[in-house]
């Protein structure tokens, strides 16, 4: 059987005035009917790239250069934009980070939330109307019949994300996606917008791919996580192999700088130095430059995806152990 | 900071070296042709608090809760509405603007936003000595040995003097505002959000830095952040805020192993935790926090709190000792 979304090899480059930027560089996942998925890493990891480029929405100076993103055995890359439309809010939909900026302040919430109802499923605007307060009405939103009347600076941060999820699900999408869709919101907020998608993922069998920089957000909710270091997939696995015992150095190292909660400790755990420039990547590993533990090899070739304890790493050390595919 | 659980912390000894009382802070928005009465925000509303010399106090709460503005106001840098703000038994709150203009070398501040924060025109250079050109401190040779010296402390080399801010990267740049907040060696440091637009590696260099520069310099620190391990990490004592005030503060063992008011219980308990093996109870708050031109009556948290009873809807509870020594809660039925 296929995978719900089967993604391989995918490269994205952006054209920029000092030459070309490979943001995304050979990143492979598959996802399954109601899975979570967490893709993390720090800024300018290229998790959001990657997001955007499974519904085409790029910025024009981006161009996906190689690889393939296939939904239910079906390929992505290369539909019309017409064929697109049709898959972007009904098939799979995207929640944003910032709710202020991803809502229409001059159209009423309800407007927003009929939209794909009346584009995608072809209903008449009143049973829109109808089909929105149901909608609104799972997502926890008091007085449904009132908000639909209202503009987003009516709500508050957390209601605009009640909102946002309305919207995302009302077609009833096999995928979703979560670009940082807590990050704007306090801790008490995020805890009950966490619990409202593993409720819809729980009733609708929704796929989540959740895009965060917390760490704390993925163990929490995903099964699988996707670790992605300057482009690059650093470690593939589930939560409790990449949790429970961590292999690549990048992912120890981000793991062991997160203060934490029950503990004290002297000093935090840091990794030295900073992320690499666009541009200006390291001709190997590209964690090489930072990694307590690289070796000889690391700063010459890159590595490729090794299987260990059940998770993929890209890291020399594991390469040994056979099956391993090298990446060039 | 090594503590074992029985021992006392040696910093709760230590001289008080400021002490808020009753400091208010009321934001007044415009009469309009239907309210007759001008709105009034009140962002800071009655808080008293003490810092000792050399100790963290780490203030902690929810979006719009007024921590920046305590901040802010604590530094006279928003006039406050009323209220004392004793700085080792002086109350600067009645000082004219030349004795502040004095004071100011010895408290300030840390900025949350490593972009906006830096002025994208001066170099680095004119950024850190600027503290030391306003008060006519050393010539143009000392000046840059200071520069270089306290570039140095924080971990930046001084071939980057006349660079520019956007040459670096957000951790680096978070290293220029320390080091400009600290040449005038500082006794208090407000640090507003230092660390909360940093990436989680960086984030950890730049806490690791904050606390050297602390031991170092007997630094007192208000840590504002809406990070509670970051908090928990970095302080001595912890002041949850709600909606204007505070409504719990103690010792950091104490209250993050057992939490009172069951605001800070639920923020705590809402915090993702990065281990996959555990699945916690999670106390979950209804609702949102109550927009701060109508806070509720009684205790401001009355309407998201599970415990609330008649008499929290129309008393306000006040800050009593609960617990170990030092552990203050405002409930009626602190738990």
């Amino acid at each position: 059987m296929d995978s719900l979304l089967k993604v391989e090899g995918l490269q994205v480059q952006f054209q920029t005035k000092k030459g070309v930027n490979t943001s995304v560089d050979g990143v492979s996942f598959s996802i399954e009917k109601g899975e979570i998925l967490g893709i993390v890493g720090e800024s300018g990891c290229g998790k959001s790239v990657t997001s955007l480029s499974i519904l085409q929405l790029l910025s024009t100076n981006a161009r996906i250069s190689q690889g393939s993103i296939q939904l239910e055995g079906r390929e992505l890359l290369g539909l019309s934009e017409e064929e697109l439309c049709r898959i972007r809010g009904n098939e799979i939909a995207m929640i944003f980070q910032d709710p202020m900026t991803a809502l229409n302040p001059t159209l009423t919430i309800g407007e927003q939330i009929i939209e794909p109802l009346v584009i995608h499923q072809g209903y008449r605007r009143q049973d829109a109307w109808k089909e929105g307060i149901q909608v609104l009405k799972k997502v926890g939103i008091a007085a449904p019949e009132k908000r639909m009347k209202e503009y987003p600076h009516q709500l508050s941060g957390g209601m605009r994300q009640r909102v946002m999820i309305a919207m995302a699900v009302s077609c009833a999408p096999k995928l979703l996606i979560a670009d940082e869709p807590t990050t704007a919101l306090d801790v008490t907020i995020q805890a009950q917008i966490l619990e409202l998608m593993m409720e819809l993922r729980q009733k609708m069998n929704t796929a989540i791919i959740l895009i965060t920089h917390d760490m704390g957000v993925v163990a929490e909710t995903a099964d699988h996580i996707l670790v992605l270091y300057a482009g690059k997939v650093v470690e593939y696995g589930s939560v409790k192999d990449i949790f429970n015992a961590p292999k690549h150095p990048y992912t120890k190292g981000l793991l062991n700088s997160i203060p934490p909660l029950e503990e004290d400790v002297e000093e935090l755990n840091t990794i030295e130095g900073t992320v690499p420039a666009p541009g200006q990547m390291p001709a190997g590993c590209r964690f090489a430059p930072r990694c307590p533990e690289a070796g000889e090899m690391c700063s010459k070739k890159q590595p490729g995806l090794y299987p260990a304890g059940g998770a993929l790493v890209s890291c020399f050390q594991y390469m040994e152990q056979k099956g391993g595919q090298d990446d060039e | 900071m090594s503590e074992n659980p029985k021992s006392k912390n040696p910093k709760d000894e230590s001289p008080i070296l400021l002490e808020i009382r009753d400091l208010r802070k009321y934001f007044t928005g415009k009469k309009g042709l239907f309210n007759r009465k001008p709105p009034v925000v009140k962002a800071v509303d009655d808080i008293s608090l003490t810092i000792r010399r050399g100790e963290t106090l780490g203030l902690v709460g929810e979006s719009g809760c007024g921590k920046s503005t305590l901040g802010r106001t604590i530094l006279k840098l928003i006039p406050m509405t009323s209220g004392q703000v004793l700085y080792e038994g002086q109350d600067i709150a009645a000082y004219n603007k030349k004795q502040m203009w004095e004071m100011r070398k010895k408290m300030q501040i840390i900025f949350q936003d490593p972009y906006s924060s830096l002025n994208p025109r001066m170099t680095v250079f004119d950024l850190v000595s600027a503290p030391l050109q306003v008060y006519g401190i050393g010539s143009k040779e000392e000046q840059k040995e200071m520069v270089i010296s306290i570039l140095k402390d924080v971990g930046l080399d001084q071939q980057y003097l006349n660079r520019f801010p956007h040459e670096f990267s957000g951790g680096q740049r978070q290293r220029i505002g320390i080091a400009r907040a600290l040449i005038l060696n500082p006794e208090f440091v407000v640090c507003d959000e230092a660390v909360s637009a940093l990436d989680v590696s960086v984030r950890a260099q730049v806490l690791n830095l904050m606390q050297k520069m602390q031991k170092k310099r007997n630094l007192t620190y208000l840590f504002i952040s809406h990070d509670l391990s970051v908090v928990r990490h970095v302080s001595d004592r912890v002041a949850v805020m709600y909606l204007g005030s505070v409504v719990e503060v103690g010792g950091k063992k104490e209250l993050y192993s057992a939490p009172k008011h069951p605001y800070t219980q639920a923020l705590l308990s809402a915090i993702p935790i990065p281990d996959a093996n555990r699945k916690r109870n999670r106390i979950i708050l209804e609702g949102d926090v109550p927009s701060a031109y109508r806070p509720p009556a009684g205790c401001k948290f009355h309407t998201r709190c599970p415990y609330a009873t008649e008499q929290c809807k129309t008393e306000v509870p006040v800050l009593k000792g609960a617990g170990e020594e030092g552990h203050f809660v405002a409930c009626h039925k602190a738990l």
